[in-house]
């Protein structure tokens, strides 16, 4: 009976982390290759807190926050205070947003994105390890490597780069919170954006 | 330089004028939009339609879009005297999404606009026009932005049967008599609603809200007696409590708006999956 018993949380806790991960949770470790060639592996980086960007340079909600130069400037200030932050790039060959190792360091170096690294993901590896739907899909986590914000980049689910002056970036206040030892009071919102153009 | 050199000379400025002309008309745009009215019994108000004709495959969005996506949106530009009211959206379809639920329209939509005249306020001939910014998806996303504009008195009969349609086509208030309860277990909520014999076989549910309902869940539909059971799958994002649940109640013919208060059970209690017969 007391077998039984504990068999049932193993089961729960692995059917939850099949769909998708939770705050709260163990973010799930993963290893990729960032466009310089380099790898990372994500529990090299505990002790600092960590964002995940889902990127797809065609996206029209990826571009307002380029063009604008919002993402840029988020990417700038966090790293400054010591984030690790990491552009995700699951598009797979041949659809929008895919690009070769050489096309995203022009990019970057094109739009002075300033990401930590940013990782090539063609097969959506890490994409369906986080579940992640759109891009933009931002996650945040903690120094201790677990999930802290899931969700949307602020709260103007559009196109329209005037929306990004005056909207709430919710991955800026999870860093704030989170760094000044507060709870994250928006945790979990509704990713907005295009969808992630995985391999089917 | 003979005047020969200077016809082909300009002949060479027309073809270029005519191809960037032509060049600019066929750009990748996937929607034709315009305004279209009916001629009107009522000098006071009218229906306005806003139409979209959609390339093959290419998609627009509901008001909720879904898990992707972004509504149109549309600024009016009326002569002075002049209001119109709120865009009104058909029932949308599900649209599939590189494994995500899209809420939108393909082929061809009409949403709809109120325009009424103010007492004693008069116009002649008076032109309508509106600013339009739209998302439109097939694979990928196009944002765009369009001016249209109409004459009143240019309306044409043609657009009385599309106006119509579009009238028809919008959510309704439930029928008199039919009553709606919500209940929010752990992981759904159960929508009740009955008598069925007065609504009609439910097909589908569509919630006004993002973030409360998994778009990706069929809701499973269950006949018991003379209510029929709703059972919707609560988002992964949903981390608060619901006061009331909002959508449309999709029918084989209409579709009902629906604000339902949620009743919330002990947090123990799950709400079973019906078996399927």
């Amino acid at each position: 009976m007391k077998r039984t018993r504990m068999f049932l949380p193993v089961l729960a806790l692995f059917s939850l982390s099949a769909f998708a991960v939770k705050v709260g949770d163990q973010a799930p470790d993963f290893t990729g290759t960032d466009s310089h060639g380099q790898t990372h592996k994500l529990s090299d980086y505990r002790g600092k807190f960590v964002v995940l960007e889902w990127h797809n340079n065609g996206c029209p909600f990826t571009k307002k926050h380029y063009e604008s130069g919002n993402m840029q400037h988020l990417q700038k200030e966090w790293t400054d205070k010591g984030v690790v932050w990491f552009t995700v790039i699951s598009s797979s060959p041949g659809s929008q947003g895919y690009v070769t190792a050489d096309q995203e360091n022009e990019y970057l170096q094109k739009m002075h994105a300033v990401p930590t690294a940013a990782i090539l993901d063609p097969k959506g590896d890490i994409g369906h390890l986080y579940g992640a739907k759109t891009t933009p899909h931002m996650f945040v986590i903690n120094p201790q490597g677990q999930l802290i914000y899931n969700g949307a980049i602020d709260d103007k689910a559009t196109t329209d780069p005037s929306d990004v002056n005056g909207a709430n970036n919710y991955v800026s206040d999870a860093l704030q919170e989170a760094m000044s030892g507060k709870a994250v009071a928006v945790a979990t919102t509704r990713p907005y954006g295009c969808s992630v153009k995985y391999a089917d | 330089m003979g005047t020969r050199a200077k016809m082909s000379q300009l002949t060479v400025v027309i073809l270029l004028y005519a191809a960037s002309a032509l060049a600019q008309s066929s750009k990748p745009q996937h929607a034709h939009i315009s305004l279209i009215a009916a001629p009107s019994n009522s000098s006071a108000s009218q229906w306005i339609g806003l139409r979209f004709q959609l390339d093959p495959g290419w998609h627009i969005y509901w008001t909720n879009p879904g898990d992707s996506g972004e509504a149109p949106k549309l600024t009016w530009k009326l002569p002075s005297g002049f209001q119109a009211g709120d865009l009104q959206f058909p029932a949308p379809h599900r649209i599939a999404d590189h494994g995500m639920t899209d809420y939108g329209y393909e082929g061809e939509a009409v949403l709809l606009s109120k325009l009424t005249l103010s007492p004693g306020a008069t116009s002649n001939k008076p032109e309508i026009a509106a600013d339009v910014r739209y998302l439109v998806c097939r694979e990928v996303c196009i944002p765009a932005k369009d001016h249209v504009s109409l004459k009143l008195c240019d309306q044409n009969a043609g657009a009385a049967g599309l106006l119509h349609a579009a009238e028809t086509r919008l959510p309704k208030s439930l029928p008199h008599g039919v009553h709606a309860r919500a209940v929010a277990g752990v992981e759904a909520f159960l929508l009740s609603v009955g008598p069925s014999s007065r609504i009609g076989q439910i097909t589908d549910f569509i919630p006004s809200d993002a973030q409360v309902i998994d778009n990706s869940a069929k809701p499973q539909i269950t006949r018991s007696g003379v209510t029929t059971q709703v059972r919707l799958k609560k988002s992964e994002q949903l981390d608060h409590a619901v006061p009331e649940l909002r959508g449309l109640l999709i029918t084989n013919d209409k579709a009902y708006t629906i604000v339902v208060p949620v009743t919330a059970t002990k947090s123990s209690q799950k709400i079973p999956a019906p078996k399927h017969s």
